[in-house]
């Protein structure tokens, strides 16, 4: 039977690398090395800490042309997102939205690269949530209200999800994708009201008859609609919201629609009193929060949405009882708090696996990874040196090279994620569409950017781009090898091999693959050879022989149908 | 038992009293090689629009333009006399047939007048859904929204694919090609095995060289598990990924495209596909998409320039790729290999929103290109009239079931059987295949597919004498022997456990069995007679 009763053994290495890799973006051997010692209940505790944040706010060092048209020769308005006057024309008048969004989502990543804490794992789970695409209409969104869309993820990455639900509502961004700002009193578009009901909260049951979900109906879906007419955008950032201290929307009651809201059935035939007043709005708007958020189904819905993204894809009806339901029964007894159940959920049996006999379901390395964890985890595993970009002369490398040219719009786009901008309001794939779900990070189109990224980084070239441009970051494979602790006796090609295998693959490979891994390594000689020519290298500190056999090795790790899973 | 399947029983009853050297006789006039030739140079490419087009500005019902009017005070496409007004597709047709296509749809309308295309109206489901991703889904699965099929975990042309077509060992080339999003189309999922490839975003002059022997080799052994499973998955992807990606970079590179293409992401890809085609590529089905159809706001720029805006620009963007394509196929001389189809998750309201744009609706018209399609109009103008409180200001008829037209097209068109045809769909509101309600007159007489009966006869007739039908079936299926008593027949699973069986004491060639408790699924059928055993692949589904 799956459990979520406490695991409460010492982590050791294994389950050390499993909870690091589920739960941040910043797999480093010194982590996994002190985790390994801990309980899952203190490493928990230690990855639920509030850390500020390594990198404040992001930095736009592209901009050279000013306000009048002329070319400034120094960058204009770097940190774009401090100011408050954003009109609609803004970005225009200063060039590079799409710029602007990758550099916001440049900004999340460093931080989440660099700060051991689940906090980024949450605030992406977030954004698989509530999807607001950053390529919305470019017309009318403002890169500086998606900064303020992912910064309103981060606030409640250890919050409330009810709350978040109604913060949502009011987000510029989202506001401006589902277009609610435009819902209207006269006609209503039901864009949002569809989404909030089908995706970010309640979801869909079956479908019982025409225009009936179980869970909600189509008369909801219009009933909805109308209770959100009036939420609109203020576009100048000038609205703070007072406990996120984050720019917002505003309510505007001349264009909200002020009667009464019917409700199905599925909501006990509800009936929420329009406001009148803009103040109004918002107990309307939360009553109708707490309609939706008082049933069962909402906190079912979240909790297997929070399986599906931290323990694996498969519900079984074996997990539907015993790990879901409980679950559930403690998010919404816990008001929506997300911090005790995904702490419950990180800390049972099941999470490692430990609670059945039966070897054929693991969770331990029985998921795809999201592209942005195979790219994240290389980088922080073999201590990529990544340009600090709070050294304002590493911008143009940090955003521009690294990120906006090769990760993000050659790498996040060849491998099917974009950071926050999947395809469509129900997010990746991997994160809705039965029954593949992470297996949709899969396909032939994305396996060849998913194979060559490790490549890529160790040469530092991008080889996904025609003509393979500087990566802007290149990993040090010999010094890796040598100085982190990723290997305890490098000089022991068994040893070497093996211990990259444990630590990069979803399970422990058996002695052959080891072997053929090796191969890579000491080609046709023998494993007396390899331990020679890296004592030499230890001596006269010439890397010529070394470096090309440890890259080939690493290579072959990383293009390995193993090194998918985790 | 179904009606469909007592006519079938009835028809192959004469059959199955002779030899199986005399049953071939019968159908020695047909030769099969000649028919199985055919149809293997025939091509479909489907055209996705994704995000719900809204089908009344694509097709304007000119008899009802004043109600069309009130309905889009705003949104309205100007009438076929204002200036930018609605382009008539067909004066010649009864006044109450005529429509107006979009402004922006030039190039639709010169397919039209040199007979490539035909418009199928109000096309739906039984039970429309309003999701987008639930009503895409249930486009792709072959599903009708109701609890019957809601959940079908693969595609209907992945279905059709695997079964309608003989893939042998040394065939390199992938059934299907999916050339937009660059994850896996839930169309082409397969049953058991998958024959579709994803070229999103490749280059497909490079494509071998670049997959060529880039995941190494696979590990031997695999553990039977979670984690296995998904090891042998992306194994799977990256073999099937490097044995395609020859035959695709070198029909690339042999291909030509002889019009020029506007550079839009559509007409690349539909350009990729001409280029394959040309070069002799064998693929049969290719997927082309183009997002950004969900207008809920401003899918016109204005009242007064209702021709322009966002669903305008898409409309254009749609018209002319296609247009170039079928010109560039025709003109290379394989106009008759092609068949291309539009469709889309859902319609539009016919009521318009206070942002110049309409929210998710329900029927809405696909549009069938090529030199085999005869042109015209299948069906009527909508009836504005339907558009009531007590409707939900919504269509509320169904002219056309999606299942109709690409089983027509499946059909008449690929030539598939009815078994493979069934496979694919299975109309459960009426109890029947769709192999019965074709849509008439799709395709032009000349490019029908050669008659399938016969190939279906054939095919059921196996070399071993053993015919089991219907199969798929939902409950009954009869198994026959050719000069054999059958004794036993057990169910098994794929994986060999044993699920029920079946004892026949009388001393009888054929034999009635009952699967109505056994789940749907695909399984094992172990025949046992008098002499032999025989295995069989069983479907059950409902």
């Amino acid at each position: 039977m799956a459990s979520l009763a406490p695991n409460n053994a010492v982590l050791g290495e294994k389950h050390a690398r499993h909870l690091l890799k589920r739960a941040t973006f910043n797999y480093s051997q010194a982590l996994v090395r002190s985790f390994s010692s801990l309980t899952p209940a203190q490493a928990i505790e230690s990855l639920f800490q509030e850390q500020p944040l390594l990198l404040a706010r992001p930095y736009d060092p592209t901009t050279k042309t000013g306000p009048d048209g002329k070319n400034t020769g120094t960058t204009v308005d770097g940190y774009w997102t401090e100011r408050t006057d954003v009109l609609p024309t803004f970005f225009n008048d200063f060039g590079g939205y799409q710029r602007k969004v990758s550099y916001v989502s440049a900004w999340w990543w460093f931080n989440a690269i660099n700060t051991p804490t689940i906090k980024f794992k949450l605030s992406h789970f977030l954004s698989t949530r509530f999807v607001a695409s950053r390529f919305g209409d470019l017309t009318i969104t403002s890169a500086s209200s998606f900064y303020d869309h992912i910064r309103l993820l981060l606030f409640y990455a250890y919050g409330n999800y009810k709350t978040l639900a109604r913060k949502m509502t009011l987000d510029n961004s989202m506001l401006n994708y589902l277009n609610n700002t435009n819902n209207s009193k006269t006609a209503a578009n039901e864009n949002y009201a569809r989404e909030f009901l089908e995706l970010f909260t309640i979801g869909k049951g079956p479908q019982i008859g025409e225009g009936n979900y179980t869970n909600y109906t189509e008369t909801d879906v219009v009933q909805a609609a109308k209770l959100l007419t009036g939420f609109r955008t203020k576009a100048d950032r000038t609205l703070i919201d007072t406990e996120t201290g984050l720019p917002k929307g505003q309510n505007v009651i001349a264009n909200h629609n002020t009667t009464a809201k019917a409700f199905s059935s599925a909501f006990g035939n509800k009936i929420i009193n329009g406001a009148t007043t803009s103040l109004g709005m918002d107990t309307e708007l939360n009553e109708f929060v707490e309609m939706v958020f008082g049933k069962d189904a909402t906190a079912l819905h979240i909790c297997r949405k929070l399986y599906r993204y931290f323990v694996r894809s498969t519900i079984s009806a074996e997990v539907e009882n015993d790990i879901i339901a409980p679950l559930a029964l403690e998010l919404k007894d816990n008001s929506y708090e997300l911090m005790p159940t995904v702490k419950r959920l990180l800390n049972s049996l099941h999470f490692y696996d430990l609670d059945d006999s039966n070897s054929t379901d693991e969770v331990v390395g029985a998921m795809v990874k999201p592209p942005i964890q195979l790219a994240s985890e290389i980088i922080t595993f073999f201590g990529g040196a990544i340009p600090d970009p709070n050294t304002l002369s590493n911008a143009t490398a940090f955003y521009q090279t690294l990120w906006y040219g090769n990760l993000d719009f050659s790498y996040g786009v060849l491998s099917n994620m974009q950071l926050f901008s999947p395809g469509n309001v129900a997010g990746h794939d991997a994160y809705y569409q039965e029954p593949s779900y992470d297996k949709s990070w899969i396909s032939s189109s994305t396996l060849v950017a998913r194979y060559r990224i490790g490549e890529s980084l160790l040469e530092g070239k991008n080889l996904l781009r025609s003509g393979s441009p500087s990566m802007g970051v290149k990993i040090d494979i010999v010094n890796a090898v040598k100085s982190s602790g990723i290997v305890s006796q490098p000089n022991d090609a068994v040893i070497l091999t093996t211990e990259l295998c444990g630590a990069l693959f979803g399970q422990e490979p058996d002695l052959d693959r080891v072997t053929y891994f090796k191969k890579a390594l000491v080609g046709d000689f023998t494993d007396n050879y390899w331990k020679q020519e890296w004592e030499k290298y230890l001596t006269n500190n010439n890397k010529s022989v070394v470096e090309p056999r440890l890259k080939e090795l690493v290579k072959e790790l990383l293009s390995s149908p193993e090194f998918q899973l985790f | 038992m179904k009606r469909r399947n007592f006519i079938k029983l009835t028809s192959t009853a004469s059959v199955l009293s002779l030899l199986p050297s005399e049953v071939f006789s019968m159908f020695k006039a047909v030769n099969a090689l000649d028919c199985k030739q055919q149809l293997n140079v025939k091509k479909l490419v489907l055209i996705q629009l994704s995000g719900a087009n809204d089908g009344l500005n694509t097709v304007v019902p000119l008899n009802q333009y004043d109600k069309y009017v009130a309905l889009r005070p705003t949104i309205r496409l100007k009438n076929t006399t204002e200036p930018n007004g609605v382009i008539n597709l067909d004066t010649t047709l009864g006044i109450n047939d005529q429509i107006g296509l979009h402004p922006s749809l030039t190039g639709f309308k010169s397919l039209y007048d040199s007979g490539k295309m035909r418009v199928i109206q109000g096309v739906g489901y039984p039970t429309m859904n309003a999701s987008h991703f639930k009503s895409t889904d249930l486009w792709h699965s072959g599903g009708d929204g109701t609890n019957r099929n809601f959940d079908l975990e693969s595609g209907w042309l992945g279905r059709f694919l695997e079964n309608h077509y003989e893939v042998l060992p040394q065939d390199k080339f992938p059934l299907g090609i999916q050339l937009a999003g660059t994850a896996n189309s839930s169309i082409f999922r397969a049953e058991n095995q998958p024959h579709n490839l994803n070229i999103t975003g490749q280059d497909p002059a490079g494509f071998y060289s670049v997959i060529n022997g880039l995941g190494g080799s696979p590990p031997s052994n695999i553990p039977l598990s979670e984690y296995g499973d998904l090891i042998r998955y992306i194994i799977a992807n990256d073999q099937q990924t490097t044995a395609y990606a020859q035959a695709i970079s070198t029909s690339f590179a042999k291909g030509k495209n002889i019009v020029t293409y506007p550079n839009t992401d559509l007409s690349n890809q539909l350009k990729t596909v001409a280029r394959l085609i040309s070069g002799g590529l064998e693929t049969k089905v290719y997927l082309v998409t183009i997002g950004g159809w969900d207008t809920h706001d401003r899918q016109v720029a204005s009242a007064v320039s209702s021709h322009t805006g966002g669903h305008s620009n898409l409309l254009k963007t749609l018209s002319d790729a296609v247009n170039n394509f079928i010109t560039d196929i025709n003109d290379q001389g394989l106009g008759g290999d092609v068949v291309a189809v539009t469709y889309s998750e859902f319609g539009r309201t016919p009521r318009e929103n206070a942002n110049l744009g309409t929210d998710h609706g329900r029927i809405a018209p696909m549009f069938v290109f090529g030199n085999p399609i005869a042109p015209g109009i299948s069906g009527t103008n909508v009836n504005l009239d339907e558009i009531t409180q007590a409707n939900g200001f919504q269509f509320k008829t169904v002219q056309h079931d999606y299942r109709r037209v690409f089983g027509t097209i499946l059909k008449s068109w690929l030539g598939s059987t009815e078994s493979n045809l069934d496979l694919a769909f299975y109309d459960y509101t009426n109890n029947r295949g769709f192999g019965n309600t074709l849509i008439e007159g799709l395709i032009k007489p000349n490019h029908i597919a050669c008659d399938p009966g016969i190939v279906t006869a054939l095919q059921e007739m196996p070399q071993d004498g053993i015919w089991l039908y219907p199969n798929p079936t939902s409950d009954l299926m009869n198994i026959v022997v050719a000069n054999e008593i059958l004794k036993q027949v057990n169910i098994l699973t794929i994986e060999g456990k044993s699920v029920i069986g079946f004892s026949n004491n009388s001393d009888t060639r054929s034999f009635v069995i009952d699967l109505a408790q056994v789940p749907n699924g695909f399984y094992i059928s172990q025949i046992q007679t008098n002499l032999n055993q025989f295995s069989r692949r069983i479907i059950v589904r409902r």
